[in-house]
């Protein structure tokens, strides 16, 4: 009988499970929102065992599939303007999400972001986040990147870059021209960590604000979105 | 559904092609380490900065052609061959030995890599001292989920073990009880 038990679940194991996945909507503050966020209509998901597979109904009554690969399952979609969503989707072991800026209009993959501890603005203009290195990889820096959802994917890279950047303006640590600390010869006082569970928008989508730990150091940082899309950054 | 990995094989940064599973070449740069049966001779670890920063500083300069770093989203198709795996501290993970933590060690963190913790069990009696090698991103919360948890457990420190198991709370996978770690510096 226990013979049997370990053939069938052998077979299992070697079928990837299809079943019918839900969306489970159960994380609005990723969206920044205190209100649970309802799922925009004519999506549907399926998982198929290395990712989840993603249909959107198109104006025309036609329907579209994506499969966004890797994360067990999606934890959230947020509506963006321009008839575009981002879907939050988590890594396995809980180790930050893959976030998909997508076109409900074609039903295409516009943008893909590796995050941890990602956040909307509330106007859903911004999302900011830490850089997601890989889980068995060493933390020799953290930063924090803000994306700007207005511009497209080439518009979040670096310019003049002569390799794909995680996307985003670095917006914490401070450093001369926003260079990326992959570009640069660290120093101790650069190793930050983040010792908080989250970032936090102000209301009007204009501050950011979030811990930050260095050496026996602990802050609090305050990024502000300028209306001429300067940053500026504080320490308190 | 294959595609090409680029893998450097030592610090003279000869590369060499293989094509895998594009799903595996995709998880494996997301996680950090994977392993193959097509690339002999070791395991496949991320390729860049933060986790290969010894051949990433001699070759950062010599990334093939079709070859992408790694952002964050397992888009990475470049490796470099390790004997073994290694754990976040970029040092090979011992049985029994090595530890992983939350937050994740750091070079000026609350854990940095190397830290030994001294280990009580319920009893007060100490059981031994294990090094930090390792993150674990899942030990920020309680270790919950069996007839083991301990509601008064707030987060946790991860034992590396070499068992082959490899389903999540594998039963042949024993859980170390409620010990107590005091971490030496």
């Amino acid at each position: 009988m226990r013979h049997t038990n370990w053939i069938a679940t052998a077979l299992l194991a070697l079928v990837p499970p299809i079943t019918e996945a839900q969306i489970a909507q159960d994380r609005p503050e990723l969206c920044s929102s205190l209100d649970p966020v309802p799922l925009p209509l004519g999506l549907s998901a399926i998982s198929t065992g290395t990712g989840t597979d993603l249909t959107f109904r198109l104006r025309d009554g036609s329907s579209k599939s994506l499969q966004l690969t890797v994360p067990d399952e999606i934890d959230q979609i947020c509506p963006l303007d321009r008839e575009r969503l981002a879907a939050f989707g988590g890594v396995r072991g809980g180790d930050g999400y893959i976030v998909w800026i997508l076109s409900e209009q074609a039903g295409t993959i516009l943008d893909t972001i590796g995050a941890r501890d990602p956040r909307l603005s509330p106007d859903r203009r911004w999302l900011i986040y830490r850089q997601r290195y890989p889980t068995q990889s060493e933390a020799v820096f953290e930063q924090y990147l803000l994306y700007d959802l207005s511009k497209d994917a080439a518009g979040n890279q670096p310019s003049g870059a002569r390799h794909e950047y995680p996307p985003g303006r670095l917006v914490y640590p401070v450093t001369a021209s926003r260079a990326r600390l992959e570009d640069l010869t660290l120093t101790p006082d650069q190793y930050h960590t983040f010792p908080g569970k989250s970032f936090f928008w102000s209301a009007d989508s204009k501050s950011v604000a979030s811990a930050d730990h260095v050496g026996k150091t602990t802050s609090i940082i305050v990024v502000r979105i300028e209306a001429t899309n300067l940053l500026r950054t504080s320490m308190t | 559904m294959s595609a090409t990995a680029y893998v450097f094989a030592g610090s003279n940064c000869q590369v060499f092609t293989y094509t895998l599973n594009r799903l595996f070449i995709s998880q494996t740069s997301l996680n950090g380490t994977g392993l193959s049966a097509s690339v002999p001779n070791g395991f496949l670890h991320t390729f860049g900065k933060g986790p290969s920063p010894t051949l990433w500083s001699v070759c950062k300069n010599s990334i093939p052609q079709g070859g992408n770093l790694e952002t964050g989203s397992g888009n990475g198709n470049i490796f470099v061959l390790v004997p073994k795996v290694a754990g976040s501290c970029s040092r090979t993970l011992v049985n029994n030995a090595t530890l992983a933590t939350n937050p994740f060690p750091t070079a000026l963190g609350t854990w940095q890599c190397d830290d030994p913790v001294m280990l009580f069990d319920p009893r007060n009696a100490a059981d031994s001292v294990k090094l930090v090698e390792d993150g674990c991103p899942a030990c920020s919360g309680g270790f919950g989920g069996d007839q083991q948890s301990d509601p008064n457990t707030v987060a946790h420190i991860d034992t590396y073990t070499s068992s082959p198991g490899c389903r999540a709370h594998d039963p042949s996978i024993a859980d170390y009880v409620n010990f107590y770690g005091i971490r030496i510096r």
